[in-house]
């Protein structure tokens, strides 16, 4: 009888004992928020990169006098601030978040993939904005 | 007896003429020729999710809230959508309130994807407008919108990831606002929409 109530009782023991296999939204859930603090961090800025973007074609409209050199920097400018938004729109366009059905294993992967994108983004972001506010400021000084 | 009676009676007026508190109308005010004048929401052009355009005049004698989103917005948009939804349910009856959401994303965001948009949401109402336009239109409109919400006004842009909810009447004045996100702001501008409603059926 002892052996019976043992037995039932590891039973019950083995059944209780927590799983090493994670559920799989927990498994990638931090690496998708890993990624989506990235985005969020510089999505907001795509309306200052429009705005960059406008106040650039403006000047450009309204100075019939440029140099060559001056109207070479403000489109390249112009272009990557655009590029640096695009890139954005795209990625989220593209982004697929993992369901709990997916492979985990194949779910970080293409997460930490996705993060290396969205870090490219916010690079080109940030830089195409620096460099923006720096030609403005030397167009004001002129 | 005489005297309960008289006190519930007393009650009972006191409560029922108690006033429902006037929402303020936000942003800037000037003084001209000794007339307060308050800022008003500017002109726009969109065209919606059925390929019809809207301007101010389609919610002509009618209250509207506003948000500015995107379809493929992974984080803030849907969190912002499920409580917009909660206000839509509230106040769907009422034909003097009407939504007009904003899409910044005007390479992806067309006027079919506005419409899969709408029926994802199960969405199938004029008085909501899911919209698209000219960028730079979008985004000169979302400054006369959402002037009164930025917290830092030195810092341009920000609007199309903050999650607000804009209340503008029917005479172009923003009334109220909150943060999209949170249940418990939006649960306050719910209350200040049935004011609203209930002030101009005064």
């Amino acid at each position: 009888m002892r052996i019976l109530i043992l037995f039932v009782l590891s039973i019950f023991i083995s059944c209780a004992q927590p799983t090493t296999q994670k559920a799989p939204s927990v498994a990638w859930q931090n690496q998708l928020d890993k990624v989506m603090e990235v985005h969020d961090e510089v999505m907001p800025f795509t309306a200052e990169i429009v705005n960059l973007n406008k106040q650039l074609k403006n000047f450009q409209a309204t100075h019939t006098d440029l140099s060559k050199e001056i109207i070479v920097k403000l489109e390249d400018t112009q272009n990557q601030l655009t590029k640096a938004e695009e890139g954005m729109w795209d990625w989220m366009h593209g982004f697929v978040q993992p369901s709990d059905a997916d492979d985990v294993k194949k779910a970080n992967l293409y997460l930490a993939n996705e993060q290396k994108k969205i870090q490219a983004i916010s690079e080109n972001m940030k830089t195409s904005m620096k460099a923006a506010k720096q030609l403005i400021s030397e167009l004001k000084q002129k | 007896m005489k005297n309960i009676l008289y006190i519930i009676i007393l009650l009972s007026i006191i409560s029922c003429s108690q006033e429902v508190e006037k929402l303020p109308i936000l942003g800037n005010k000037e003084e001209i020729n000794g007339k307060m004048v308050y800022h008003e929401v500017g002109d726009f052009h969109f065209i919606d999710q059925d390929g019809n355009p809207v301007t101010p005049s389609t919610f002509e004698g009618q209250n509207y809230i506003v948000d500015y989103f995107f379809t493929s917005c992974p984080t803030i948009c849907p969190k912002v959508k499920k409580q917009e939804l909660r206000v839509y349910e509230k106040f769907k009856n009422n034909d003097k309130l009407g939504y007009l959401s904003v899409s910044v994303d005007t390479k992806y965001d067309t006027i079919q994807k506005l419409k899969w948009y709408a029926d994802k949401l199960n969405i199938h109402d004029k008085k909501w407008k899911f919209v698209t336009g000219e960028k730079d239109h979008i985004y000169k409109v979302a400054e006369s919108f959402f002037h009164v919400a930025m917290d830092d006004k030195t810092a341009p842009g920000g609007f199309n990831h903050d999650g607000r909810l804009i209340l503008v009447d029917k005479n172009k004045h923003i009334r109220s606002f909150c943060d999209g996100t949170d249940p418990v702001d939006v649960d306050r501008f719910m209350k200040d929409v049935e004011n609203l409603l209930t002030e101009e059926n005064e």
